[in-house]
């Protein structure tokens, strides 16, 4: 099954070789794409990233979600660092041929209010953070406080990550047990996880924390356990097959990372659990970011226990204004603690990008041990 | 049971949060690090006057950590001049906070970011001002006066439909707070300070914000004389495209032993007054 699988996944990557346009710098081109996500910033400057092209918004322009753009203009090489983009456009030119309604732009607009609504409330960094772990992304946030994250090792925290999908679908089920037959309960669940997933901007992350949580409840109805790695791999699967572009976004290689190491160490605990994952996502970052934040395993134990509360609270806080205050406590101690621990000099090292050879090669050595620690460990249950 | 107890917890920490952030009863000037552009945040008590907003939303960090965390309303907004790097950031300010007044000059531009704003600021009284007129900020013991000394009602009805430099129309004032005093200045510079003297409304303050984030253009010896600051402030960005601040503006206030500071180099500048001494407090390098 395994190999039908990589078999179905091979086919879908050499046909998409087959279709894709080539690009070439010089080359004069005319582009039509819906927006579909966040524009990204850059040095104060918005970028929109269109397959391997960034192209500058210029200010003087306003683009909104769902908007379908044609965009012309000569190719060059990238001059700025944003997503995997490898062409720029030079002096495109913006015209908008329509705007399209749609169900994706509609739960866009639900999620910018609820943003909004935080920010009426809090001071514009912490409500930036108070969004990074209710819904995800960075927008709003200070260069500054975007940067410490990183140096800290902590910016999985305002990442929608898999842990909301958790959360989101623990939620959810205590609620509609409580009302439902069980199979309407998982029906009405997996209803809720889809909604989550598009208010959190449809990420590697939380797609495949969403198609693995749905499946494992999909698994009950037919009363079947599934083992997690399976259900892992599966998601990886349907989202390669769905769109093959998945394989180099950093965020779907993280998050399949992390959380093969979670399942596959079986940490207990959530110093553990953060360990785990550091040790399978460090050559990853290494190799797209090339630098090592030593301070991690420490800003992890102090500041993790406060994302649970911080989603509690705050979840209600989206709805009901003044609770948001109850929040500024929880996220301006975050806030503190990491610029000041990102302030340290050692706290990261900028050490060099690995390259692919080095990261297989880290993989290697970490499954070996892995497996050789195993058989240790069934070596010594048998001898008792 | 336990999210009682988290409650409390919680509100205990907010409340003590806001105890230990509650305004004194000086003036509070904070020329913001917003980079190249300018915004500059007058506080009495919980009183709050945001003159012009930079070029982004980086105005929101500066008012995060200068404002009390649970104070959203800004009571007036002031806009000296509509272009990009003064105005941008108040769309920013205007979405989050509630605006009791929007004060400007009479005259448009016609970029993205200024019709925005008039929309996002469409619910906001509205006042234009000319000099001769004054703000009054009051906490209802003390108060603070920002007389406006440009531009004048003649020169605003003789040029807002010709082609004139819109740093022409800067709306420029002086900060009053008992016998303390600061000149804001937006970018109005050398070509309207001839005229800024004619008014009579110039005269000697113990603080300067350099017009035009000290552009060659700045000002003029005889102007700087009259108004004769013991400190200054330029608010710029690093590496910015125009070479701000100039040689010549550096020069001329140093040739004037003008202690000056930069919010390239410095970021916020704070101007902290009682009436009658004042200090002053940075970001960086204090």
């Amino acid at each position: 099954m395994v190999l039908v699988g990589l078999f179905l996944l091979g086919l879908r990557i050499w046909y998409l070789r087959q279709e894709k346009f080539q690009y070439q710098v010089g080359q004069r081109v005319r582009i039509t794409a819906t927006v579909r996500g966040e524009s990204i910033k850059v040095y104060q400057k918005l970028y929109l990233v269109i397959e391997e092209i960034a192209i500058e918004i210029p200010p003087s322009i306003s683009v909104e979600y769902g908007d379908r753009l044609a965009i012309t203009g000569t190719l060059i090489s990238s001059v700025v660092k944003v997503k995997s983009a490898q062409f720029g456009l030079l002096q495109p030119h913006f015209q908008v041929i329509a705007h399209q309604q749609s169900v994706l732009a509609g739960v866009y607009k639900i999620r910018q209010r609820l943003i909004q609504g935080l920010t009426r409330w809090l001071p514009v960094d912490e409500a930036a953070l108070d969004a990074g772990i209710l819904l995800g992304g960075t927008e709003d946030m200070s260069s500054q406080l975007k940067l410490a994250f990183r140096r800290t090792g902590l910016s999985h925290i305002v990442a929608a990550s898999g842990y909301n999908v958790t959360v989101v679908a623990g939620w959810t089920m205590l609620l509609f047990t409580r009302w439902f037959h069980r199979r309407l309960a998982i029906i009405l669940g997996i209803g809720s996880i889809v909604l989550y997933v598009l208010l959190a901007g449809v990420t590697a992350a939380v797609v495949r924390a969403g198609i693995m949580s749905s499946s494992a409840w999909i698994g009950q109805l037919w009363g079947r356990e599934a083992d997690s790695l399976w259900l892992l791999g599966l998601a990886g699967w349907v989202m390669l097959m769905v769109n093959p572009a998945y394989a180099s976004d950093i965020g779907f290689q993280l998050s399949m990372a992390a959380t093969a190491g979670i399942l596959w160490f079986r940490p207990a605990g959530d110093l553990w659990t953060s360990l785990a994952a550091q040790a399978t996502t460090i050559p990853l970052i290494l190799h797209h970011f090339g630098s090592l934040s030593v301070i991690a395993p420490l800003a992890n134990l102090l500041l993790l226990w406060l994302v649970p509360p911080i989603m509690q609270v705050g979840a209600i806080g989206l709805v009901i204004g003044p609770v948001n205050w109850l929040v500024w406590p929880m996220l301006k101690l975050m806030t503190t603690t990491v610029i000041w621990l990102s302030s340290w000099s050692w706290s990261s090292w900028q050490v060099g990008q690995l390259s692919w050879w080095w990261v297989g090669a880290y993989y290697l050595v970490v499954i070996l041990i892995g497996q050789i620690a195993k058989l240790k460990f069934q070596n010594y249950n048998s001898k008792l | 049971m336990n999210s009682l107890v988290m409650g409390l917890v919680l509100g205990a920490a907010t409340i003590w949060g806001a105890v230990w952030t509650l305004p004194d009863n000086n003036l509070h000037v904070v020329v913001c690090d917003v980079g190249q552009g300018d915004a500059i945040l007058v506080s009495l008590g919980t009183n709050q006057m945001l003159i012009d907003g930079g070029p982004d939303n980086s105005v929101l960090g500066c008012l995060a950590r200068h404002m009390p965390f649970y104070d959203r309303q800004l009571e007036i907004m002031l806009m000296t001049h509509p272009q990009a790097d003064h105005l941008n950031g108040l769309n920013f300010v205007a979405e989050r906070y509630s605006v009791s007044y929007f004060i400007r000059s009479n005259v448009a531009n016609t970029t993205v970011g200024f019709k925005k704003l008039i929309q996002v600021t469409a619910q906001v009284p509205q006042n234009f001002v000319t000099a001769g007129e004054t703000i009054k900020i009051s906490d209802g013991k003390t108060s603070v006066n920002f007389k406006i000394i440009w531009p004048t009602a003649e020169f605003v009805q003789q040029n807002s439909d010709r082609a004139v430099d819109l740093n022409d129309f800067g709306v420029s004032g002086i900060l009053t707070f008992d016998s303390f005093d600061m000149l804001l200045t937006a970018d109005a510079d050398s070509r309207v300070e001839p005229a800024e003297i004619a008014t009579r409304l110039l005269k000697e303050v113990e603080i300067l914000k350099v017009p035009h984030h000290g552009s060659k253009t700045g000002m003029l010896p005889a102007w700087l004389d009259l108004v004769s600051p013991q400190m200054a402030v330029i608010s710029v960005g690093k590496n910015n495209r125009y070479g701000h601040p100039t040689r010549e503006a550096l020069d001329l206030l140093s040739s004037r032993h003008i202690k000056t500071f930069r919010t390239d180099q410095n970021g916020d500048v704070e101007i902290i007054s009682d009436g009658t001494k004042w200090r002053y407090n940075l970001q960086y390098g204090n």
